[in-house]
Parts: C-alpha cells; sequence; structure tokens
C-alpha cells in the first residue's frame, strides 16, 4: 500500500471506550431498530463466567448505555428479526442461553421457549419410570443401574447422582426428583434467522437454533412453534455457526459450520443436512456474501478461503495474524460487499474478494465486529475487544473503494540482489591464483598430506597413551597414576565399572615389569567385587634397581622411545587373555647428588 | 413439540415460572459450555478457555469428556504431547467408542514419532467409524508412507482421493507415485488434482514442476504460468519458471524470476544455486561465485553447488580452487561421472595430466556414452602421448556419433583437429605445437561442456529441493 493511503484513513474515529470491561463474544452483538423508529441501537451480552455475578444484556444508544439488564444464564448468541406485520414495527430480539431462548420486544421480556429434550436411554427412562411407581428404591441397586449407561448419554440429573459420595444424599436427591421424568437438555449451540416471504428490509423472519446435539430447529416468529426440525449432517457434527440465505417458504439453504471442521448445507424439505466441505483445520468464523452466496470461512491457522454455494474452493489468502472474527461489511451504496476480518494484536482487514482493500485498527485484539447502521449513521462498525474496550468507527461518506492495484511485480522487479562487493583481498587472490596456480595447488596437497600425517600420529600417539585406557565391551575403565620421585614409586591404579547396571566380578590385575629395573611389593592383585557405576583403587609400590651396570647394559631392552615401563594387565579368572592391558611409562629418576 | 414457559407477562420470574420449581433445579446440564470452550480455544484465548474447563470439570467431577477433549488438544497445541495423550487416553476410557478422540491420540503417537502405534490406533478409528472420511484415510495412508508400506500407503490415498477430492490428498497421493518414480501416474493425478481445486496455487505448482520433471516443458510452463497468475510471487513456481527460461537461454529473464523469489525465500539453496548458474551463463563470474557461496553456505553438502562452483572458478581460471570443490564432488557424490571429468579437467588445467587421464577414464568407464567426455579423454592420452588409448577413443567417439548422440559443434570441431595425431601416430612422434593448440581448444570444449552440465545440473538441483519439501 502506498504511503498516501496509509495516512488518510477511510475511518472515522467516533468513540472508543476502554473502561467498558464488556465480554462479549461473536455473533453476541447485534444492531437493530429496538424501539421501531430508525434510530439503531447495539444490543450486546457481556459474558460472566463467575458464580456471583450474572450475565447481562446491554443496549447503546449511540455511544451511551442505555440499557442493563441480568440474564439467567450464559448467553450464547444474540438475534434481533420482525416476527410480525403490526405497525409500528418493532423487531423481536432473542437471547439464547442454554437451552431456552428468551424473546424481548421493546426491551421487555415477553416470550421464553426452551429446545425439546433429547430422548432419554430406554434403561434410563425405564429405570425413573419404575421409581416413580414404586415410590421405593434402594439407591445402591439405582447406582448400579446407572453405570450400566454411558455417562454422556444419561441425563444430567443421573450423572448429578452418580457424582454424589455420600449414599445419604443420593437418597436425600433421589426423592427429591422422584416424582418428575428426568430431561436431557439440549444447549443451543448458535443461532440466526431466515426470512420468511420476502426479502425485505423489514420482512418477517424465522430463528433458526442449532443444538449441541447437531439438530436444527427453525421456529415459527410467531408463536415460535417449531416450522421444521433437522440434523445437521448424517456424521455426528455439532453446530458452530448458522447462516442462511433465501426465503424459507420458497426455497432455502442453511448453511451450518461445524466444530469437526465440516461445513453442511440444509435445503429446504431436508431432514438431514449434507457435508459440503470439509476443513482440515478448526473454523473459526464464517459468512456468507450475499448475492453470490459465496462461502468465506476463516480458519484456525490464519487461513482466509472462499468457497462457492456448492462447495468448489474459490481462493485462500492467508493472513498475516490468526484471525478471531469475521463481520460482513455491506456496502449498499457502491453496491459491494466486503468482509471484515479481525485479527491478534488489532489489525482489522478488509478483503473484497481475494483481495485487500482497507485495514483499521482497533486498540487490541478485536473480539466481536458489526457493521450497519448506528443511529443515524448509515455505516459504523463497533468493535468490541477481547480486552473489553468497545469502539466505534464511522465509515467516511466519501470512502472510495474502487480498484487499487497493491504492489505490483514490476516494482518488485526493481530491487536489485542483495550481493556482497567484491573486496580487493578477494581480487588479489584470484589473480594470484590464475599467476601459479600449479604452485598453489602443489603446496597445498604438500601440506594437507602433512596435516593428515600429522593427525596421525596424534591419534597413534593417543591410542598408546597409558592414562585412561577402557574396554567398552567389557564396561571398564583403568586409569594409572605414579607418585614419587623416585627411586620409589607408587603407582595407583583406578579401575572403573562403566556399566551402570552390573557388577564386575572375578577380575584380577597383574603387573608386568623388567626385573632389572623394578622391583614391585605386588605384581598380582586380586580384584573384588565392583559395583556399577562405580571404582576400585589399588595401589603397588615400585622400587627402582639402582645398579649401574644394569641400566647400561640392557638398554637393548628399553622402549623404542627410551623410557621405562610397567605393563598392567587386567584378566578374568580362567581366561588366558586379558581383558585389558596398559603400558605405564614410568618417569626417570631424578638423581640427587 | 416446544415445551415453552407459556406466554408470561411477570417480566423479572420470567426463568422461575411457578410451575414446577423441582423442575428448575434440575442440574444444568453437563454440556452446557461446550460451545464457549471450543470458541475460545479456537480463537486462541487458551487460558480464558483453561479457566472454563477447569470449571467444567470441577463442575462435573472430572466427567466432562468434552473438556478432556480440549485440554488435550490444547495441550498438544503447546506442545506438551505426552500429557495430551494421556488426557485422551483418560477421554477414551471414558467413552470407548469415539473414533474421534481414538484420532486425536493417533496424532499424538504420530508427532511421537512412534508410526506403527499411531496406525493402529487410525486402523481401530477406521473400524469404529461407520463411514470412514477422507482425513483418516490420508492420515493412515501418511502413517503407512512413514512405514515403508508403499504399496498400502498408495491405496489409502487412492481411497482418500476418492473420498475427498482434498488438495492435501492429492498432494499426498503425488509424493507417493513420485517416490516410486512413476512421474506419468503422478502427472495424471496432478491433473485431477487441478481440476478439482483451479484455485490452488500448490497443486498448479507442483503439477508444473512434475510436467518439468517429465521434460514436458510447454505444459510446465502453462501450468506455472497459471499458479503465477493467482500469487504473483509464489517462490516455488518462480523457481520453475525460471529454471524453463534458464534452459531457453533466456538468462536475464530468468534472472528476473529468480529475483522476485529470492525476496520471498532468500534461505532457497536452489534459488541461491540457480542465480548462480545464470550470472555464470552471463559471464560474470565474480557474482556467480558469491551466489553459489552463498548457496552454498546455507547447504554445505550439496554436492551440485560445489560442482557448479568448480566450474565457474575453472572459468576464472583458477583451477586451484576449482581442484578443491571437483574433489569434495566426488568425495561426496563417487557415482557421477560427471565429477570425475570435472576433476579431471581441472587436474589438466594443473599440469598433472597423469592423474587427470585417471579421472577422467573412470568417468568413462562410469558413463561410457557420453560423446564430450570421450573426447576430452582423447584429448588427454593424445597429449599424455599414448596413442593407442587415442585410437581406442577416437573409435568410441566415432562409435557414438554414428549411434545418432547430439554432437556439440566444438566438440567436433577438436576431434577434427585431433585426427591428425590419429594420423601421426604412425609416425610414432606426437606434435609438440599440436598439443599446445589443444589444450587451448580444450579450455573451451570444457567450458561449452560445462555450460550444458550447469543447465541440467540446475534443474536437478531444483528437483532435488522440491523432494524435501
Amino acid at each position: 500500500m502506498s504511503r498516501s493511503e496509509l495516512s488518510v484513513s477511510r475511518w472515522l474515529e467516533a468513540h472508543t471506550d476502554r473502561g467498558a470491561g464488556l465480554t462479549t463474544l461473536p455473533r453476541n452483538a447485534i444492531l437493530t431498530d429496538i424501539v421501531g423508529n430508525g434510530d439503531y441501537h447495539l444490543v450486546i451480552t457481556d459474558l460472566k463466567l463467575d458464580n456471583d455475578t450474572k450475565s447481562r444484556l446491554k443496549v447503546y444508544k449511540g455511544t451511551l448505555m442505555t440499557h442493563d439488564q441480568a440474564l439467567s444464564n450464559t448467553p450464547n448468541s444474540v438475534i434481533s428479526f420482525y416476527a410480525d406485520l403490526n405497525e409500528p414495527r418493532i423487531p423481536v430480539v432473542g437471547v439464547a442461553c442454554g437451552s431456552e431462548l428468551f424473546l424481548y420486544k421493546n426491551l421487555k421480556p415477553f416470550y421464553k421457549c426452551k429446545v425439546p429434550s433429547c430422548p432419554l436411554s430406554e434403561q434410563e427412562s425405564e429405570l425413573w419410570k419404575t421409581l416413580m411407581e414404586k415410590q421405593d428404591f434402594n439407591s445402591e441397586d439405582i447406582i448400579k443401574e446407572l453405570k450400566k449407561i454411558p455417562f454422556s448419554l444419561l441425563s444430567s440429573r443421573s450423572q448429578h447422582i452418580l457424582n454424589l459420595e455420600s449414599p445419604l444424599k443420593i437418597e436425600e436427591y433421589i426423592r427429591k426428583y422422584i416424582n418428575s421424568m428426568p430431561t436431557k437438555e439440549n444447549v443451543i449451540t448458535c443461532m440466526s434467522t431466515i426470512e420468511k416471504t420476502t426479502h425485505d428490509k423489514y420482512s418477517v423472519n424465522c430463528p433458526i437454533i442449532g443444538t449441541e446435539f447437531g439438530n436444527i430447529y427453525i421456529l415459527d416468529p410467531q408463536n415460535f412453534s417449531i416450522l421444521h426440525q433437522a440434523n445437521t449432517c448424517n456424521v455426528k457434527a455439532t453446530p458452530f455457526i448458522i447462516e442462511c440465505s433465501g426465503l424459507y417458504d420458497i426455497e432455502f439453504r442453511i448453511i451450518v459450520a461445524c466444530r469437526e471442521g465440516y461445513i453442511c448445507i440444509l435445503r429446504k424439505g431436508w431432514l438431514e443436512g449434507k457435508s459440503l466441505i470439509q476443513i482440515t483445520n478448526d473454523i473459526v468464523d464464517m459468512v456468507l456474501i450475499p448475492g453470490d452466496n459465496f462461502i468465506t470461512v476463516a480458519t484456525a491457522d490464519k487461513g482466509l478461503h472462499c468457497y462457492t454455494k456448492r462447495g468448489q474452493k474459490l481462493w485462500s489468502a492467508t493472513t498475516t495474524n490468526s484471525i478471531t472474527c469475521l463481520c460482513l461489511v455491506p456496502l449498499d451504496h457502491i453496491n459491494m460487499y466486503m468482509v471484515a476480518v479481525g485479527m491478534k494484536n488489532g489489525l482489522i482487514h478488509l478483503y473484497h474478494g481475494r483481495h485487500l482493500t482497507d485495514f483499521t485498527v482497533a486498540p487490541d485484539t478485536p473480539s466481536v465486529i458489526v457493521f450497519g447502521p448506528v443511529g443515524q449513521e448509515e455505516n459504523v462498525m463497533v468493535i468490541v475487544t477481547m480486552g473489553g474496550t468497545i469502539s466505534f468507527k464511522i465509515l467516511k461518506r466519501t470512502a472510495d473503494f474502487s480498484n487499487r492495484n497493491h504492489e505490483s511485480v514490476p516494482v518488485l522487479q526493481g530491487k536489485p540482489l542483495p550481493l556482497p562487493k567484491r573486496s580487493k583481498l578477494f581480487l588479489e587472490q584470484s589473480l594470484r591464483e590464475r599467476q601459479s596456480a600449479v604452485e598453489i595447488h602443489q603446496t597445498f596437497q604438500q601440506d594437507l598430506l602433512r596435516l593428515r600425517l600429522t593427525t596421525a600420529r596424534a591419534l597413534v600417539q593417543n591410542l598408546s597413551d597409558q592414562s585412561g585406557v577402557g574396554n567398552e565391551k567389557e564396561n571398564i575403565k583403568l586409569s594409572a597414576q605414579v607418585l614419587g620421585l623416585g627411586p620409589k614409586f607408587t603407582v595407583i591404579l583406578t579401575l572403573e565399572n562403566i556399566n551402570p547396571n552390573k557388577v564386575l566380578t572375578g577380575l584380577s590385575v597383574t603387573f608386568h615389569s623388567n626385573p632389572i629395573f623394578y622391583t614391585l611389593t605386588t605384581y598380582i592383585i586380586t580384584v573384588p567385587l565392583i559395583p556399577p557405576s562405580l571404582s576400585y583403587k589399588m595401589e603397588t609400590r615400585v622400587q627402582e634397581t639402582m645398579s649401574e651396570t644394569s641400566s647400561e647394559t640392557s638398554v637393548a631392552e628399553l622402549e623404542p622411545a627410551g623410557v621405562k615401563v610397567i605393563r598392567v594387565f587386567v584378566t578374568r579368572y580362567d581366561h588366558p587373555r586379558p581383558i585389558l592391558a596398559a603400558t605405564i611409562n614410568m618417569p626417570p629418576t631424578e638423581f640427587m647428588v | 413439540m416446544l415445551l415453552n414457559g407459556k406466554g408470561l407477562a411477570s417480566a423479572n420470574r420470567m426463568d422461575k415460572p411457578a410451575k414446577d420449581i423441582l423442575d428448575c433445579s434440575e442440574p444444568p446440564p453437563m454440556e452446557k459450555l461446550n460451545w464457549l470452550m471450543h470458541l475460545q480455544h479456537i480463537r486462541g484465548e487458551i487460558d480464558f478457555c483453561k479457566k472454563i474447563i477447569n470449571l467444567e470439570l470441577a463442575r462435573s467431577d472430572g466427567k466432562n469428556e468434552y473438556a478432556f477433549f480440549k485440554q488435550g488438544s490444547i495441550l498438544k497445541e503447546e506442545g506438551h504431547i505426552q500429557e495430551a495423550l494421556e488426557i485422551f487416553q483418560k477421554c477414551l476410557k471414558m467413552n470407548p467408542d469415539n473414533a474421534i478422540i481414538l484420532r486425536e491420540m493417533a496424532k499424538c503417537l504420530y508427532d511421537m514419532r512412534r508410526f506403527r502405534l499411531a496406525l493402529n490406533a487410525y486402523l481401530e478409528a477406521e473400524s469404529l467409524l461407520k463411514n470412514p472420511d477422507w482425513k483418516l484415510c490420508y492420515f493412515i495412508a501418511q502413517c503407512y508412507l512413514k512405514l515403508g508400506n508403499i504399496e498400502k500407503a498408495k491405496e489409502y490415498a487412492h481411497k482418500s482421493v476418492k473420498m475427498g477430492k482434498q488438495e492435501e490428498s492429492y498432494g499426498l497421493l503425488m509424493k507417493i507415485l513420485v517416490s516410486e518414480r512413476d512421474l506419468k501416474s503422478a502427472i495424471a493425478v496432478s491433473n485431477a488434482a487441478t481440476e478439482c481445486c483451479p484455485d490452488s496455487v500448490n497443486m498448479l505448482t507442483e503439477s508444473g514442476l512434475l510436467y518439468l520433471k517429465a521434460g514436458q516443458s510447454q505444459y510446465a510452463f502453462e501450468r506455472l504460468s497459471q499458479a503465477l497468475a493467482l500469487e504473483p510471487s509464489h517462490s516455488k513456481a518462480l523457481l520453475g519458471i525460471g529454471c524453463i527460461t534458464m534452459k531457453h537461454e533466456e538468462y536475464d529473464v530468468a534472472l528476473t524470476k529468480f529475483k522476485i523469489a529470492v525476496l520471498h525465500e532468500p534461505e532457497s539453496v536452489a534459488l541461491w544455486n540457480n542465480i548462480g548458474v545464470c550470472f555464470y551463463a552471463k559471464q560474470k563470474f565474480v557474482a556467480a561465485i558469491s551466489c553459489l557461496k552463498r548457496a552454498l553456505w546455507i547447504a554445505p553438502l550439496n554436492w551440485k553447488i560445489i560442482y557448479n562452483l568448480a566450474l565457474v572458478y575453472l572459468a576464472t581460471q583458477q583451477p586451484a580452487s576449482a581442484f578443491n570443490f571437483a574433489c569434495a564432488a566426488v568425495n561426496l557424490r563417487p557415482d557421477v561421472a560427471e565429477c570425475f571429468a570435472l576433476l579431471g579437467y581441472t587436474l589438466f588445467y594443473l599440469k598433472d595430466a597423469e592423474n587427470a587421464l585417471k579421472a577422467l577414464s573412470h568417468a568413462c568407464a562410469s558413463a561410457p556414452n557420453d560423446v564430450t567426455m570421450t573426447a576430452n579423454a582423447a584429448l588427454l592420452t593424445a597429449v599424455t602421448g599414448d596413442f593407442k588409448s587415442v585410437l581406442n577413443y577416437m573409435k568410441k567417439y566415432h562409435e557414438l556419433v554414428e549411434t545418432g548422440e547430439n554432437v556439440p559443434n566444438e566438440v567436433s570441431r577438436l576431434m577434427e583437429s585431433l585426427a591428425p595425431i590419429h594420423q601421426a601416430d604412425q609416425t610414432g612422434r606426437a606434435d609438440r605445437e599440436d598439443g599446445v593448440v589443444d589444450i587451448n581448444e580444450t579450455s573451451e570444449n570444457v567450458a561449452k561442456n560445462d555450460a550444458d552440465m550447469a543447465g541440467t545440473e540446475e534443474s536437478g538441483g531444483k528437483y532435488m529441493e522440491e523432494d524435501e519439501v
């Protein structure tokens, strides 16, 4: 994006309240003409999880909160729709809490409907029926019976009984409920509305409800009876977001995004939805673009994907941050639909098709975005962030979204490759090589050979070094230490058992030296058991024989390097071959004259 | 049907209709907040999610399967795979028939590289599901692939493609087919994939690269152009298209493509290698060296880069450096005849004709049908004065020419100039001057030969890169 675009935003910051402290989730904020005079209000829920504070339903007139009332349960979603054709046209606001839908008109609650509960498993209903008849029971038997049924299939009442510990409480609890059949509530997980007969701003809409156990209900807007009931999919799929297009009376498509990653479609008359798209990653949000009915899906891996209504993928884009919510931005005056993409860290991108056309920022990560009329203003974006800030942004009437190409390919090509400059040293060296390549080569090869030779020598030296000889196979390690200046020395041997699991037994150490040079106090040491990872120390005293003659006559018997040695062998009983052998180079005696 | 709480007028009591107080105190359902856990989890509000999970687990006395499931998923995402696995096992104990949990467990095991166990879990999940989905088949295929059972992997990948027509499954199937060197089927699959997801840049690119591998650069060019039309900065497609233009000796065009790609993927070995080769072809040796060095810095054991570097050094008349790189290339890939030939050429420049001949004859032995190598070997033997071998190599050369091997002009010119020696061997005297001329000639010939090499080289380099992905 060019700099000029950056500086001039298309959005006016109308109001930001950082202290609002709201916890509002997606699909929990709507803009609706709540009193029927064309003055659009913002209706949101404020979720509270603590036991002592209740979640609240809040209404903002303009930027001011005008209404605030408690909700009985955790709100799941909010809808608003016109239920009838009566003048003045006042919409109904519906709030789904648990398994119930609360309906408000003029901000007054006027109706509550409950989603039909799930059928109980046969065993459980049988059990409670007999209980009701007999009015007498043995709590242990009941527990036993209940345990036979998979826990998740039980009604919440029976689940609670199983969780109770003392038999007294269990009995009390059962007594309390003995006169009624248990129900297994079907929690509402998402809601939407569908136009009934006409496409029109004031048309009558039917609420649609999706539940935890995969049912979809379409309700009658007047008496809230069930008009149509269907299952989401033929596999286990929990509705998560519902979007619809079409008219209920004629033909419609309900698109259901599921927790399991399916996007299912449900059409008029179907009793069971069909899986349309399967998405590998988790679906974060979904909007349906009116007109083409393209499905735009945001996934947890920063992906934004667009599919046709038949489930063919149109395009994919990757966003800079992970997406937290989507919002459809319809601009009726220029007949354009955009999608606002709220991302972590507060960035909001506006996509038109696959193209990023604009962006704006929120104080922190947006939790929910709504776009529509607020008060007298036509195009307002309301953002409630994760941090609880509420922010209103007005789209300037002069905002122009005509096509503007972003960074084009020729611009990219203009950038030169980041290559280092040729240095003088490099040139000099290559010049020299050109002049005397053969010599350089030969010297290099010679030096290389020499280096190899030195390395090999060092290796040999190291191998024959007396300190720290080991035998990996037998897991022993021997090190020697010579103390003293001579002619008397003490040789200390340390035999270490490297094996962390096994003990070493049956070893003995033999010293071997030329009697002309040295006499030792002991020549054979029997080594006791060495526990794993421990070592055993032994010592022997060495006396150098100080005869002048011997040292001269037996030069031939000296080691090649001219040092006198003592050899050490570690042997196992009955085995003639030593398992470890070492040579100790003895230091020459320092004669004190 | 609907159990509504009748049209109560009393607003403040609507949540407690007087009808049956007992029913109201029915404990809230266990699944009450599942939707919230899921919502906050996928939006990355992990702390919030953990709070709900703990609340829900406390409320249900540790029996809420979904809360456990989410807990496991979060742990897995945080990288605590062992803990996640334990949680999933707990979950499975609660509901032994849940294929989804089994699948998650298998994913954990897969991440822990215990493919055999993962496979067993997947297969169990498959047997639990009435109609297994493409994802499961895809995972099973992946496991089989890891375990080296290509046949089974292919079978499941096929199944997955049939069920889902998803990009991922197509990709996997293509990978399996390519690993079996069945390019034809792989191309067929890629065609199906591009038909199925016409907008997938990855599939278009993959298909283009497959065509390139099969040598059908026209189709490859089409596919890659399509991919680039959708995403002008897709570095893999740019690499492929650059490679094709390079083959047509339009090095400037190729360079512009690579330049864009390298901005988006500054650590790509293949890209830097190809840029280096482009500069080499444009006779900009210093730039070529720095690009190849950069590539080598990223992948120090890539023999193709080393080989190319040796070529460039030969071109800048630095045979000592060239020798070192050629030597390294030979050590890495003793099975590639070209490496030995290159070593021979460098030795020739270092005036070590004897060893040069050894290297070259080794190269000729492992690639007996290479015209240039045979010609160069003939020349070398002529220089060392081994006229008997000259005859042999000449004979071989003529045989190759007759069998219709494509002979570059320079090579044939060289051989013509060698012809007098061929006759001179009767007189038993090598013309010294001829030898000198030949040396000049060879250097050109070698260079020419290299350019060819670099071309094939380069695509090779790209293929390698691709296999990694």
